[in-house]
């Protein structure tokens, strides 16, 4: 009971719940550990890489434009030079064809005076239109104001069904044939440029654009969406950054001014679609490895309630169980790990001996109660002797000299049989007279009190029971039943067999016991008068015969009480045997 | 009793041992498939199958420009296919089917017949595929999103164009292409709409020919002669305009008849400058092909929401106005080498 309420209130956890949370716990923490702070890493080198990319990207097309843009100014000093001393028209002439021919890039060259009337050009051979109005070639704005200039990209209108995209380079020339300075023009294909632009590509989304030094557009991708609206580009915001890397919300912007400070290179990607996809892909990976690893978690700790947990949960019911009832406790063996196997053999080889230490106990125990009983028996009431020899006493000054002798006779008998060699065992009959005997005597003690009749089943007569198992019953009957009546009582013994037990009924019409006194009467050591108790009977009985057999008792207030006494049928010889 | 106990446990380790094995083998192999999984995952770009109408026309190169541009920023994988002419809905159809079979994660068609290929887009729609339509559509309410020009507004358009010549009767010839195609009839509808709101206009004769250049150089003139009193010809896509555009050339009538054609390219650039053709309605066919891309890869990664129908915008450019810097880049895209 004690140990019940404790469980109950402390509620100790068990080891396999203990071993998942530890085990799930840890993985979980660790992995989410493990999760964060590779996500933490592996986000700012990325974003390292990004920002190292797109710097790399952008100086590299900024390079390539620079170097582009290098070799149109070199070609046209190289032309500027050629043409300079030229005598003729003609000889200029040929230079401006071989050179627009040699040079894929080149749609044109050209020599314009200073009010944009053209005076010579080269072409790879398209048709010069007729009436040319609002040539896109020619600023000549711009081109008075520097020696030397490029155009941003426009649509050359000179020839005949052939409109290309073009930059202009144009500069400032001397020459022999003209008095003023005129202007040399090329006229160089953008595509190249257009496609090389279009093919960088930063990460996945990102791209390239060029501005110019105004912040308007030289060159995007995607000009046409701009155009119609469909796409933006924050121009605005971009003109006031500095070159270098720049985050601006989700894009990272890289800028690079080219060498003569006109144009601008910008790279713009996504930190989004850089970062964030990665990391959702990585996180997705890192998932999926956690699900793996809780999963072999589970096996493992599966794996562990198996091999441990499981075998301690069986190895503590078996204990319990042997705990609630050792003697009959059949032990069976636990597998697991070694050290629980190892423990396992060791308290069944514990349950094995206590077992066999229990059955020597009981048996030393029961010898020593039988030492014990035999002891007892063996006493004689100093009162009940004394009560006896004064009534033998006063019978004799009486002069009731039979009554006397009738007396002496029965508590000669009395003894004898009492004392019966010793013998714990003694035949039924030696018992009945044993009865008869002290009812003699105690009907001249309680003269007139009380009537007494005897109903054996003469068959069961020689068969064994144990000695003095009736008298204090009937002496119980006699002080706790008849004693206290006011009229006369009324005490029967009867001697019976049922199929293989004896039944000893010792009932009487007295005053009865409460429920209380019943059970005492079986528990406690009441002492009588001749110094063996009731449950002194009842507890040699079961010693003898087991639990089976022994004392019971009913009683009703005021109507009587039957004590019944069972004990099995027993021959002469095995009686003998038995002490 | 102790041997015993020995061995039973000396067989239960190398049962326990090749369970370990066993758990440690399978941890390995789950994460080098978990590893399989992410190198699937790169390489694993959607899939978009692009069927135009035709691949030659300046127009449709402008719209696979954008394709391109679209699909180089999302990472996706193209194939940009079209008919040989733009009257065979079947080899159109034909296409279709092919992407289907080839695993097409999204459709951007621009159907040629307004009703031939709504079987096998439907097929495609059922097989799970999304439809982007761009251009041109077909008769059926099975379509994701449907990308063009606002044809009827671009009809109004032409309309305005015919509307500011300064003759005292417009003398109206109308030069549609291909009867079945769906856009063909919106721009008419909607140059008739405009134009007849005002009185000096008269709708002489509309005739449809073949989308390409001779049948409507050829067709041009048969109507001219036929209506010597037409002074202006309305026509509705480039390989009709490039045929007006000869025609009237070649009867000399550029000065008489005001032109007023669809879409541009090198030559009609070079009829509108030399005054063949007076006004072009020029679309945006690299908004087209982009906006189809990127609404498609949209759908696949089920992005946003895609509004059913996006228009595109036109821009009326005519002589006075070709050389500013916007219609430069609207009449000759930069891709044009």
């Amino acid at each position: 009971m004690k140990h019940a309420t404790k469980r109950k209130k402390k509620d100790p956890i068990r080891l396999s719940i203990l071993l998942i949370v530890l085990i799930s716990g840890l993985t979980i923490s660790l992995l989410g550990i493990c999760m964060i702070s590779f996500i933490v890493i592996y986000s700012n080198s990325l974003y390292q890489a990004v920002t190292m990319n797109s710097e790399q990207v952008v100086s590299q097309a900024s390079k390539t434009i620079e170097n582009y843009a290098d070799g149109m100014r070199e070609d046209l000093q190289l032309i500027a030079a050629k043409i300079e001393h030229s005598r003729s028209i003609d000889e200029s002439r040929e230079v401006f064809d071989f050179m627009s021919v040699m040079q894929n890039e080149v749609v044109s060259i050209m020599l314009y005076d200073q009010e944009g009337n053209l005076l010579q050009y080269g072409s790879k051979g398209e048709q010069l239109k007729n009436d040319i109005k609002n040539n896109l070639s020619f600023d000549k704005e711009l081109f008075e104001k520097e020696d030397y200039c490029i155009t941003s990209p426009h649509v050359q209108n000179l020839f005949s069904n052939y409109y290309p995209w073009v930059v202009t380079v144009e500069q400032k020339i001397k020459m022999d044939l003209y008095a003023e300075e005129v202007y040399l023009v090329m006229d160089i294909k953008f595509s190249s440029t257009a496609a090389y632009v279009d093919n960088v590509g930063i990460g996945q989304q990102g791209y390239c654009f060029v501005v110019d030094s105004n912040g308007d557009f030289v060159y995007h991708p995607q000009q046409q969406l701009i155009h119609s609206g469909l796409k933006k580009e924050d121009l605005s915001t971009i003109s006031m950054l500095e070159d270098g890397v720049h985050k601006v919300e989700n894009k990272i912007y890289s800028i690079q001014t080219l060498k003569d400070g006109n144009w601008r290179v910008v790279g713009v990607s996504y930190t989004d679609e850089l970062i964030q996809s990665k990391i959702y892909e990585v996180l997705k990976l890192i998932s999926i490895n956690a699900i793996i690893c809780i999963i072999a978690a589970g096996a493992i700790i599966i794996e562990i309630s198996r091999k441990v947990s499981k075998p301690i949960r069986d190895l503590v019911e078996a204990m319990k169980a042997f705990e609630q009832d050792a003697g009959n406790y059949r032990y069976q063996q636990v597998n697991g790990i070694y050290e629980l196997k190892t423990l396992s053999s060791s308290f069944e080889h514990m349950v094995v001996i206590i077992q066999e230490l229990m059955d020597k106990v009981k048996k030393e125990e029961v010898t020593l109660r039988k030492t014990e009983l035999r002891a007892l028996q063996a006493q004689i009431n100093p009162h009940f002797l004394y009560n006896t020899l004064d009534s033998i006493q006063w019978m004799c000054e009486q002069g009731e000299m039979e009554k006397a002798v009738k007396m002496v006779g029965a508590l000669a008998k009395l003894f004898r049989i009492s004392i019966s060699k010793g013998r714990e065992m003694i035949s039924i009959e030696d018992e009945i007279n044993h009865a008869k005997n002290y009812l003699i005597i105690q009907s001249f003690r309680y003269q007139n009190q009380f009537q007494y009749r005897f109903e054996v089943d003469e068959d069961i007569l020689s068969y064994c029971c144990n000695k003095i198992t009736l008298q204090p019953i009937i002496e119980n009957a006699i002080y706790h039943g008849i004693d206290r009546m006011v009229d006369e009582g009324e005490i029967v013994i009867r001697a019976t067999q049922e199929e293989d037990d004896i039944v000893f009924t010792v009932s009487d019409n007295g005053i009865g016991m409460s429920e209380d006194k019943c059970n005492n009467i079986l528990n406690k050591d009441l002492n009588n008068d001749h110094g063996i108790g009731i449950k002194n009977v009842n507890d040699r009985i079961k010693i003898y015969f087991g639990d089976k057999y022994g004392l019971h008792v009913t009683s009703e207030m005021d109507i009587g009480t039957t004590i019944t006494i069972r004990f099995p049928k027993i021959n002469e010889n095995e009686g003998r045997d038995e002490v | 009793m102790r041997l015993e106990r020995k061995n039973l446990q000396g067989g239960h380790r190398v049962k326990s041992k090749k369970a370990y094995l066993f758990l440690s083998i399978l941890l390995l192999f789950t994460f080098l498939l978990s590893g399989c999984i992410r190198i699937d995952q790169v390489q694993e770009k959607p899939y978009i199958a692009v069927v135009s109408k035709s691949t030659e026309s300046k127009f449709w190169k402008s719209v696979f420009s954008g394709v391109n541009a679209a699909a180089t920023e999302y990472g996706v994988d193209i194939t940009f296919e079209g008919a040989d002419n733009e009257e065979d809905y079947l080899a159109q159809n034909k296409l279709i089917e092919e992407a289907i079979a080839n695993g097409a994660q999204a459709i951007v068609f621009s159907a040629i017949d307004y009703t031939q290929s709504v079987g096998v887009i439907e097929k495609a729609v059922d097989a799970g595929i999304y439809v982007v339509i761009i251009d041109s559509g077909i008769d059926s309410n099975k379509i994701d999103i449907e990308i063009s020009t606002d044809n009827y507004a671009a009809g109004q358009m032409a309309a305005e164009a015919v509307l500011q010549n300064d003759a005292e009767e417009l003398k109206i010839g109308i030069v549609n292409f291909d009867i079945n195609s769906a856009n063909g009839r919106q721009r008419e509808a909607g140059f008739k709409d405009k134009v007849l709101q005002d009185e000096r206009a008269e709708i002489i004769d509309i005739i449809n020919v073949d989308s390409n250049i001779s049948a409507s150089d050829n067709d041009t003139k048969e109507m001219l002669e036929k209506y010597p009193e037409i002074n202006v010809i309305t026509t509705l896509n480039e390989w009709t305009t490039l045929g007006v555009g000869y025609a009237v050339d070649e009867l000399n009538l550029s000065d008489q008849i005001q032109v007023v054609g669809f879409d541009s390219n090198v030559i009609l650039a070079d009829m509108l400058e030399r005054g063949r053709i007076d006004a072009l309605i020029v679309q945006n066919p690299f908004a087209i092909g982009y906006l189809g891309v990127e609404n498609a890869y949209q759908l696949i990664k089920k992005i946003k929401d895609t509004k059913p129908t996006i228009y595109t915008d036109t821009k009326l450019i005519t002589r006075e106005n070709m050389y500013d810097e916007a219609s430069q880049q609207i009449l000759f895209p930069i891709d044009s080498e």
